[in-house]
């Protein structure tokens, strides 16, 4: 019994030192876990809670050169799922519901649902109408969010030129991708808290990062001038059953893209039903021979460079030798004998290959890259081509013989245009462009879109006679389906062969006609290619009557006075301001050779000296008093926000229209306007906001 | 009468005393903080009241067990033994139900939970089994009887299922035979083998699909305690969660009602198993030193009183209580801090829980009723 005691007594010895020591292993692993690892782990606590919910930015309006609205971005709805806050046994009952109104798969739904995960989006930008629907049947663990939708309210009108934004409200063809940099503005966020059940916190600090909206775009475009040619451009496509019309509008003074237009086209609001191919701008992106419209360019070359002069004469037998080749004219018989005038009226091929071998390769190349030909214009739209011919070294004479009436190169139909502008304008190559200015969506900042500055590149004179020649080819030569009395057109059709699998074909056809008015100071230049037609192939035939049709419209909408030409006195037609844009009441006069003065300020013009109708010289002044209130969207009532959350704020002014300034975080204890008074859409709420109290 | 009462307040272990009591103050005020944000019929402190009765039950049962001589347990222990394999019986037939095991007997308003009441029992029954032997245990064959008195209840337990229980039951068998001075060798080879066939028995399950008379959450908490980012928000969620809260607490904590994890119910089970890894989180390495500081004297001051006990059935319950205590805490706070795989065992006088509180004052009773008449003949 004492062993048995003794035992015990160093037993329990043993145990005490035991207990010490287990203590020491525990605190050493504490100390490590608490002292060393201390931040890491603490950072690890504050990541595990915190979610970001990004805010998408509001895109800016893009204009019409009037102030017409061709692309809006409108407020939708968006419906998302916190899977955690769904009781299981309701999960079916839930994806049954979202199914039939949102007519999605009902399978993928649920596995949606019943996913461990604190969000999930269900659908992005529902209709207004399933937005409704959704919001009555108050299904548990379902949550909606405003998002902006890109709206296009006048559907495919100028698609090719508008392009479209994406989901994510990107920039992804079009003007909406080359100034998605602007045009997007900078997203937000909101950032919140979760708890270990990814259940979002009602009174956890929310962070509010407000978006900044982007900047609206004011184009050169004219919707009005848009429809004209639109309207051609589908009639040319049933008459003629080609694969493709295009139609580019000018003002040839300053390189401004009144119209732009292609069909096919596609509606952008429904972009993704059609094929990628329907997006493809064939006026920027599509590069091909300008036949017989390239003529006046040659001819343009030659009489700068004094090869040739208007008492020069050229026989045509219907055909010409050049070394290695005979080239054959249009005409079988042949032109016979012709001066530099009949040459490009008649559309001689014979004529033009003398001209241009006369020329030679080396000044036929300085002018050609002078014109813009084999380099990218630079306009505003996105995958421009620069066009090709062959090169320099490896050029035969045969090349240069064929290039001289538009064979063995290509150009787009805005490279094409820009040059017939040049023409058009005294010899000035200007920089097509669309985009006039980008405005910040407060309205105080302005940034200016100034294209490069012009480049004389033919003499005035040159250039004059040329025109001449033009506006005699449509008086009285190969033109002629496009000539109307008293409008002063000039212009030249043109005829190519395409270039098919790397061979000149003989079956594929372009027809096309470039021309401009009113002659002596164009204010509009037109370019029309119908590609591969079906019934006839001549450019007088299928595009002159576009080219006319579009150009007695736009005369008319321009006011540009028509007449028996010779009763044309130059004189401007003073058109109605009242009511429009100070700015664009400006442009319209400038456009018009009238001098805006204005008098007063505010944003749109309120009265003007002398009324619309008025015919005064080029040059005159026209007084124009500003004044009017800033827009005119309908007034709202500011919602009360206090003791709201920032979500919920954000949520509550963006019903109403009203933009949110938010600073502090947890609920809102002050707002300024107060409730119930009357602003403007669109004005910003202050909202202060504090922790609730603790 | 007075001449009695003045001679139990003069041989109580005082320092035993206010150190269970700190405990359970702090164990009240953890709760509060752990539940403050999940009211229980729109009253926050639910828990707290609940807690805090229990406290004074349990008082007044430590207050009983002082009054009793415990050397009458020796002589009820054949009783108390097969007491005590009926109720581990009848919870298996007509137990409640929780968290996917059978554990609870309904008992008026206290589910009483027999695998918490066998913990205290085996030790009054394993000390009065060694407590009649002359000599310790020396050879192999001594240690069978031992290994089935306390293997019975054990595999009882089991059953339930309740693995980290029938552990506590083997812990006390550890250490009471150990302080009954059984051959130390052997103690160590048997516990080696049971832990290395315990490692093989897992090994051969997850290579060759050995068939273990686990749950699969039991075995999968097991590979989590091998390796904690295996799943981070299946099984591995509780550990990792209780890492990231005792690691964020530093050296002051974040205060306490205000810790992240635990305020925002990350930390599972935060007010039981994982009250803790809340401690570290709102008191940091300071409260938690305060915490296992107050374990340490409470573990000492029980060893001392078994060196003292009257004769050897009191050395071998004090040691019994030791064990228990040391066990429980040794693998609550290790499992909080990833030493340890998760067992589910409470933090004695910490944890919220009826049962377990009241057990631990009961043993605490039985420490000071042993302290108490540790010089002889006490009436």
């Amino acid at each position: 019994m004492a062993a048995v005691r003794m035992t015990i007594r160093r037993r329990v010895f043993s145990v005490f030192a035991l207990l010490l020591s287990f203590q020491l292993v525990l605190m050493g692993r504490l100390a490590w876990l608490q002292l060393v690892r201390g931040a890491e782990l603490s950072e690890r606590a504050f990541y595990v809670r915190t979610r970001e919910v990004p805010v998408e930015a509001k895109r800016g309006t893009v204009y019409d050169r009037l102030g017409r609205e061709l692309a809006i971005s409108v407020n939708v709805d968006s419906v998302y799922a916190v899977p955690l806050e769904i009781p299981a046994d309701k999960a079916p009952e839930v994806a049954r519901r979202l199914a039939e109104v949102l007519d999605l798969d009902y399978e993928t739904l649920l596995e949606r649902l019943i996913r461990r995960q604190a969000f999930v989006w269900i659908q992005r930008k529902i209709s207004s109408d399933q937005a409704r629907q959704l919001k009555e049947l108050l299904l548990p663990g379902i949550g909606f969010t405003q998002e902006a939708q890109r709206f296009y309210p006048k559907g495919s009108l100028a698609s090719h030129v508008l392009g479209f934004a994406g989901i994510d409200s990107q920039g992804l063809a079009g003007l909406e991708y080359s100034y998605d940099r602007y045009v997007r503005g900078q997203p937000g966020k909101i950032v919140i808290e979760y708890d270990g059940r990814g259940r979002e916190l009602p009174q956890a600090l929310h962070r509010f990062y407000p978006p900044t909206d982007g900047y609206d775009l004011v184009t050169s475009l004219d919707e009005y001038i848009q429809h004209i040619v639109e309207r051609e451009a589908e009639r040319a496509m049933e008459q003629w059953q080609p694969i493709r019309v295009t139609v580019v509008v000018m003002d040839p003074r300053n390189g401004q893209i009144l119209a732009m237009a292609n069909r096919p086209d596609y509606d952008p609001n429904r972009f993704a039903d059609y094929p990628p191919e329907a997006y493809r701008n064939a006026a920027v992106e599509a590069a091909q021979p300008p036949g017989s419209m390239f003529k006046p360019v040659t001819v343009a070359a030659a009489l700068e460079e004094g090869v040739v002069n208007w008492n020069s004469t050229f026989f045509c037998g219907g055909s010409i030798q050049v070394p290695g080749s005979r080239i054959s004219c249009w005409r079988g018989g042949g032109h016979g004998s012709l001066d530099l005038s009949g040459a490009l009226e008649n559309s001689c091929n014979v004529a033009l290959v003398q001209i241009g071998l006369r020329l030679g390769a080396d000044a036929f190349f300085r002018h050609y890259q002078a014109l813009g030909f084999g380099a990218v214009t630079g306009i505003d739209l996105p995958g421009e081509n620069r066009g090709l011919t062959v090169r320099r070294e490896d050029l035969r004479p045969v090349d240069l013989a064929v290039m001289s009436f538009g064979q063995t190169l290509t150009a787009t139909p805005v490279q094409l245009l820009t040059a017939i502008a040049a023409i058009a304008n005294g010899g000035y190559l200007v920089q097509p462009h669309l985009g006039l200015e980008l405005r910040s969506a407060d309205g105080r900042e302005i940034i200016p879109l100034t294209p490069e500055p012009a480049r004389q590149v033919l003499s005035p004179r040159t250039a004059a006679e040329v025109m001449k020649a033009m506006e005699a080819t449509v008086r009285e030569g190969t033109g002629r389906p496009a000539y109307m009395e008293g409008y002063a057109l000039a212009g030249k059709t043109g005829t190519a062969q395409k270039v098919v699998g790397g061979r000149v074909s003989s079956e594929h056809h372009l027809a096309g006609f470039a021309g401009y008015g009113p002659v002596p100071d164009p204010r509009v230049a037109v370019l029309v290619v119908v590609d591969e037609p079906t019934g006839s192939t001549f450019g007088s035939q299928v595009a002159a009557p576009v080219f006319r049709a579009i150009m007695e419209d736009v005369y008319r909408y321009l006011e540009i006075p028509v007449g028996p030409d010779s009763d044309r006195s130059g004189a401007a037609v003073v058109p109605q301001l009242v009511g429009m844009e100070a700015l664009a009441a400006a442009g319209l006069l400038e456009s018009r050779g009238l001098r805006p003065v204005f008098r007063d300020e505010g944003p749109r013009v309120a009265d003007q000296v002398p009324p619309a109708g008025t015919r005064l010289p080029p040059g005159s002044e026209v007084m124009l008093r500003r004044g009017g209130e800033e827009q005119v969207p309908g007034l709202v009532t500011v919602p009360t926000i206090l003791g709201k959350t920032i979500l919920d704020a954000a949520r509550v002014l963006g019903e109403a229209g009203l933009r949110l300034e938010a600073s502090g975080s947890g609920v809102a204890v002050e707002q300024h306007p107060e409730p119930g008074v009357a602003v403007r859409q669109g004005t910003p709420v202050r909202v202060e906001f504090r922790p609730p109290g603790r | 009468m007075r001449h009695w009462g003045r001679r139990v307040f003069r041989n109580l272990d005082y320092v035993l005393l206010v150190t269970v009591l700190l405990l359970v103050i702090f164990s009240v005020m953890m709760v509060t903080s752990a539940t403050l944000h999940r009211p229980v019929g729109g009253d926050p402190y639910f828990y707290t009241k609940k807690q805090a009765t229990w406290a004074i039950l349990g008082f007044a049962l430590m207050v009983l067990m002082v009054l009793v001589d415990y050397i009458n347990f020796q002589r009820w222990a054949p009783y108390l033994y097969a007491g005590m394999l009926a109720l581990l019986g009848l919870v298996l037939f007509l137990g409640r139900a929780s968290h996917g095991s059978q554990r609870w007997l309904p008992l008026g308003g206290l589910d009483l939970q027999p695998s918490e009441t066998g913990k205290l029992l085996i030790i009054l029954c394993l000390a009065a089994l060694l407590s009649r032997r002359t000599t310790p245990i020396r050879g192999w064959a001594e240690f069978v009887p031992v290994l089935a008195f306390v293997g019975l209840p054990m595999l009882l337990v089991i059953r339930q299922p309740d693995l980290g229980t029938s552990l506590v039951f083997a812990g006390i068998m550890l250490g009471v035979l150990f302080i009954s001075g059984a051959c130390w060798q052997k103690l160590a080879l048997l516990t080696g083998g049971g832990l290395g066939a315990v490692v093989a028995a897992f090994f051969l399950h997850l290579r060759h699909g050995l068939r273990l008379p686990l749950l699969p959450h039991q075995i999968s908490r097991l590979v989590v305690f091998l390796d904690p980012q295996v799943d981070p928000l299946g099984t591995g969620y509780h550990l990792r969660q209780s890492l990231i809260a005792v690691g964020a607490g530093n050296i002051w904590g974040q205060g306490l009602f205000s810790g992240s994890q635990n305020q925002l119910k990350f930390l599972p089970e935060q007010h039981t198993d994982f009250i803790f890894a809340v401690i570290g989180e709102e008191l940091g390495l300071v409260g938690v030193g305060v915490l296992l500081l107050l374990y340490l004297i409470l573990l000492v001051r029980a060893v001392r009183i078994a060196g003292e006990a009257r004769e050897t059935y009191g050395t071998l319950v004090a040691g019994g209580v030791a064990a228990m205590i040391a066990f429980h805490v040794l693998v609550n706070v290790g499992m909080a801090m990833g030493v340890m795989p998760i067992t589910g065992l409470p933090l004695p006088f910490m944890s919220y829980g009826g049962n377990n509180l009241i057990l631990n004052f009961a043993a605490v009773g039985l420490l000071e009723s042993i302290r108490l008449r540790r010089h002889g003949i006490f009436f």
